[in-house]
């Protein structure tokens, strides 16, 4: 048992990722609001950044600027610099999707004039 | 210079978008050229590299100057050389092929729509040759979100299927970024060679005994079925190709989904060796079952439909069962002809988008509409039937090599659930396509007139005597059509060269 | 279905969960990621570079290209944008010009085309869901900007030295006129930065940074090679691959900003550029 604790206490931060992740993909499959949609995917692309900046993590480290006092001889004095740029990126796509999708949402919304994704079906079916 | 090939291939697409962008304002008509001069540009570089690197041998490019880990990498081997031509050569076809439709399709819009056209065929081409995994989703996202705009346009329904598209498919590229995240994680690498060393080091007898390895690997699995549209991750792949206006269908449908297969090959054979991916047979089983499945449900599926493009959309569905399965045979002829398929059927699907535009322009693309087309549109009709014969897999079209090879690999195997899918999708394919063709040849335009005459009873009246060529397309339009289908017999004349030049070149020698 | 999504994705997170079990804890300094590349980074940005922050040099040099295709990420979200929603041709819809009266505080609403001349002293044009201006709250926003337009240079110029860079500063930009937009009207935006400026700005932005990795080949160097411009302008190598990192960043700033203005003014006036919020 202690070790199950001390196992869950070293990774919780992973599963607590999987647990935002899961929120948002739920928000993706089951909503039909077209807006909470692109809430859930935002959610969905948050976890899995949160994931890739916590590898980057180090115990006692400062901020990966050099530090004139401390100098670079260490590497483990910084925090590792690749995940965050990583995710720098992702973010920026992240950003520009969703651009997009709110530009189609607009777009729906005007055709239909709703955009709860049941209703627009029913309405394409009807025509 | 020649070293420098690999990014002159991509770089006229980005300086072309950016001045098509400005030419909106400073010189409107001239962009339709400026566009097409980049794509020639670009396709230029392509051909040059591809003889190259056919000629010489592998070359890696370090962008920026830094040698790969510390850098991203670009590799150029005969695989990657080959279908960047490809990919270059079929955007520029559907381009040149194209110019009416752009004109009609997106009124007041088109110097955005040629740079949205060009940016997606530089991630495309991105996607083909890089040789860094996160370099691999930013220009998976750069294709994709290109994709996403220029498939909105069209019937009513093609805004929220572009919405669904835009949703599932950022959905898939962000699950390949988590298992590339377990990679990262597990090695420290981005870089596709080094990843491989280091995956062989950590899980020297296969993936199994290493959780997280075998995790990342499920995951990009996962992520690479939903972009491509594996069955049952397929349901977005029918809505924006059938709704949306013809250039934007013709340009997507042939290269998204055999780039992503591209990317499977490239994972399997570059990233986690044949011999890692294939060790975990839960894994081997399912991808097989779901290919089988995706071949048998498209086919039926594409027996149903009523309109021409719905029913391009379903076959393409089955190729990709086609792709997926062959790659997870376990052996080197369902490899070679997974590879080798990759090419094939982008030819076919171009062929057949291409032709499918040009009688969408006449008719409407239904097929009660389309009784007696063919009579009226005889090159069309040529590469309708070039197309569609390599389809149903008739030598000496390409299409029969490919599904030689990825029978003779499953029988070796002993999939032959697999096996029965590929011949039975065969006939399928006759059945479909044979249909159309009865439709066109001997079929009236009476039955344009009278809906509710069904195309068995009407086909069988005397046809009406009609001057050739009465419908047909300009021959501006029709060349581009008329080089592909001619490229579908040259690629089955040549079968041997590609498969001892390039993908023989690739698989690692061991390879049972 | 609501029910089945959930057991599915309950699912799905057991099974995520239970693939952690290998990854190194929270911090680990011995981790492979920690041992692997990125010392060399940390150790070799200073001397290869001049830049004391690791991450705009991994960012700007080192994957250069994946920022390159970053910016031009930016640059497809605002041509998607105006392709997707960008109203060029009035479907029919009869325009109604709303103009108030300053002296009287009486409106006239004008169907097209009649309008009144923008120079008009007495009338202003006024959206469909004007309020009356609060000048206070006008007075401060506008007082503002320059202020953050002054600290986004800031941020751009300063990358290489404390946390900053291209895309921070282009967004504090385009948040200056953003600012403008919510506090005046979109008309004003519109006439600070016009689309054909944006749309030329966000082109130029990636122009810029590809131009730059493009004229390396010409003197000798791969593509994004910095260090090949050292001969050319006679300074050593890591002071030019120093200057490279601050051009690319400032086109980075000039397509992030011009790309988010031209977003903000489409999505929120439903792509005709006449009345926002």
């Amino acid at each position: 048992m202690p070790e199950l604790f001390a196992e869950f206490g070293n990774k919780f931060h992973y599963y607590s990722y999987f647990a935002i992740m899961m929120i948002g993909l739920y928000a993706m499959i089951a909503k039909t609001n077209l807006l909470k949609k692109c809430i859930g995917l935002g959610i969905f692309q948050t976890a899995i950044m949160l994931f890739y900046v916590s590898i980057g993590a180090k115990t006692g480290a400062g901020i990966p600027i050099i530090d004139p006092a401390v100098g670079t001889a260490d590497p483990a004095a910084y925090a590792n610099p690749l995940p965050q740029v990583l995710m720098l990126t992702a973010i920026v796509v992240s950003v520009a999707t969703l651009g997009v999708a709110l530009a189609l949402i607009q777009n729906i919304h005007r055709d239909h004039g709703t955009i709860e994704e049941d209703e627009i079906l029913q309405r394409l079916r009807g025509k | 210079m020649t070293a420098q090939l690999p990014i002159l291939a991509i770089a006229p697409l980005l300086f072309g978008a950016f001045a098509v962008t400005a030419g909106r304002f400073l010189f409107r008509r001239a962009n339709y050229a400026v566009a097409s001069l980049a794509l020639a540009a670009s396709f230029t570089a392509s051909v040059l590299l591809a003889i190259q690197i056919l000629t010489q041998g592998t070359a890696i490019y370090f962008v920026g100057g830094w040698p790969p880990p510390i850098g991203i990498s670009y590799v150029a081997d005969p695989l990657s050389a080959l279908m960047l031509a490809f990919v270059s050569g079929a955007a520029l076809c559907t381009f040149l092929a194209s110019k009416a439709e752009i004109e009609t399709s997106y009124p007041l819009k088109n110097s955005a729509f040629y740079a949205l056209f060009l940016l997606a065929v530089a991630g495309h081409m991105g996607i083909v040759i890089t040789g860094d995994a996160f370099n691999l989703y930013v220009l998976i996202e750069v294709a994709a979100l290109s994709g996403y705009a220029i498939l909105a346009q069209g019937r009513e329904r093609a805004m929220l299927s572009s919405l669904n598209y835009l949703f599932v498919g950022s959905l898939g590229a962000s699950l390949y970024l988590l298992g590339m995240g377990y990679l990262y994680i597990m090695t420290g690498s981005l870089n596709m060679a080094d990843l491989s060393g280091i995956i062989a080091q950590l899980a020297p007898g296969g993936l199994s005994g290493s959780t997280a390895l075998a995790a990342a690997w499920g995951v990009i699995l996962a992520g690479l079925f939903v972009k491509m549209g594996l069955f049952p991750f397929h349901s977005w792949l029918p809505g924006p190709i059938s709704f949306s206006a013809a250039p934007a269908a013709a340009l997507v449908a042939p290269l998204t989904t055999k780039v992503m297969a591209y990317v499977l090959v490239r994972m399997i054979i570059s990233v986690f060796t044949p011999d890692a991916a294939w060790s975990l047979p839960a894994i081997n089983t399912l991808v097989l079952l779901l290919a089988t499945a995706a071949i048998l449900y498209g086919s039926f599926c594409a027996l149903a439909q009523r309109s021409l493009r719905k029913m391009l959309c379903f076959i393409l569905l089955s190729e990709v069962g086609y792709m997926v399965g062959g790659a997870f045979l376990g052996n080197r002829a369902g490899l070679t002809g997974t590879i080798y398929h990759i090419f094939a059927d982008l030819l076919m699907t171009l062929c057949l988008f291409l032709a499918a535009s040009n009688v969408e322009r006449g008719t409407g693309g239904r097929f009660s509409d389309m009784g007696g087309l063919f009579r009226r549109m005889p090159v069309t009709a040529a590469a309708m039937v070039m197309g569609g014969l390599s389809m149903i897999g008739v030598p000496p079209f390409c299409g029969f090599f490919s599904k030689w090879y990825l029978l003779s690999g499953a029988i070796t195997a002993g999939s032959y659930a697999f096996a029965g899918a590929l011949v039975l999708s065969s006939l399928v394919n006759a059945v479909l396509f044979f249909r159309i063709f009865e439709i066109g040849f001997f079929g009236t335009p009476a039955d344009r007139a009278s809906p509710s005459a069904t195309s068995g009873e009407a086909a069988h009246r005397h046809p009406e005597p009609l001057p050739f060529f009465c419908d047909e397309m300009p021959a501006a339009r029709l060349a581009p059509l008329c080089v592909v289908a001619a490229s579908l017999v040259a690629m089955g004349l040549l079968t041997g060269e590609v498969v001892r030049l390039v993908v023989s070149a690739v698989l690692p020698p061991g390879l049972g | 279905m609501k029910r089945l999504a959930l057991f599915a994705v309950i699912l799905a997170g057991v099974l995520f969960a239970a693939t952690a079990s290998e990854f190194p804890r929270l911090g680990a300094v011995d981790s492979a990621p920690s041992r692997h590349v990125s010392p060399a980074y940390i150790q070799g940005s200073q001397p290869q570079t001049h830049t004391p922050n690791f991450v705009t040099s991994v960012l700007a040099d080192y994957r250069g290209f994946d920022t390159m295709f970053e910016t031009t990420v930016v640059f497809l979200a605002g041509m998607s944008c105006f392709f997707i929603l960008r109203a060029l041709r009035r479907r029919g819809i009869t325009e109604v010009y709303y103009y108030r009266h300053k002296p009287t505080g009486v409106v006239l609403a004008m169907l097209a085309p009649r309008r009144v001349s923008p120079h008009s002293s007495c009338f202003e044009r006024i959206d469909a869901d004007w309020t009356p201006q609060d000048m206070v709250v006008e007075t401060m926003c506008l007082f503002m900007v320059p202020f953050i337009q002054v600290f986004a240079l800031y941020v751009i110029a300063h990358g290489h030295y404390s946390p900053g860079g291209g895309f921070q500063g282009g967004v504090l930009l385009a948040a200056s006129f953003i600012l403008v937009g919510l506090s005046r009207d979109l008309r004003t935006v519109e006439s600070l930065l016009t689309e054909k400026t944006a749309i030329l700005a966000a082109a130029a932005g990636v122009c810029i940074y590809a131009g730059t990795g493009l004229l390396a080949l010409c003197f000798g160097g791969n593509f994004l090679d910095y260090g090949a411009y050292a001969s050319f302008f006679g300074v050593a190598v890591p002071a030019a691959r120093s200057m490279g990192i601050l051009i690319v960043e400032i086109g980075v700033a000039l397509t992030v900003m011009a790309t988010l203005v031209t977003i903000y003014k489409l999505v929120s006036s439903r792509g005709t550029v006449e009345e926002g919020l």
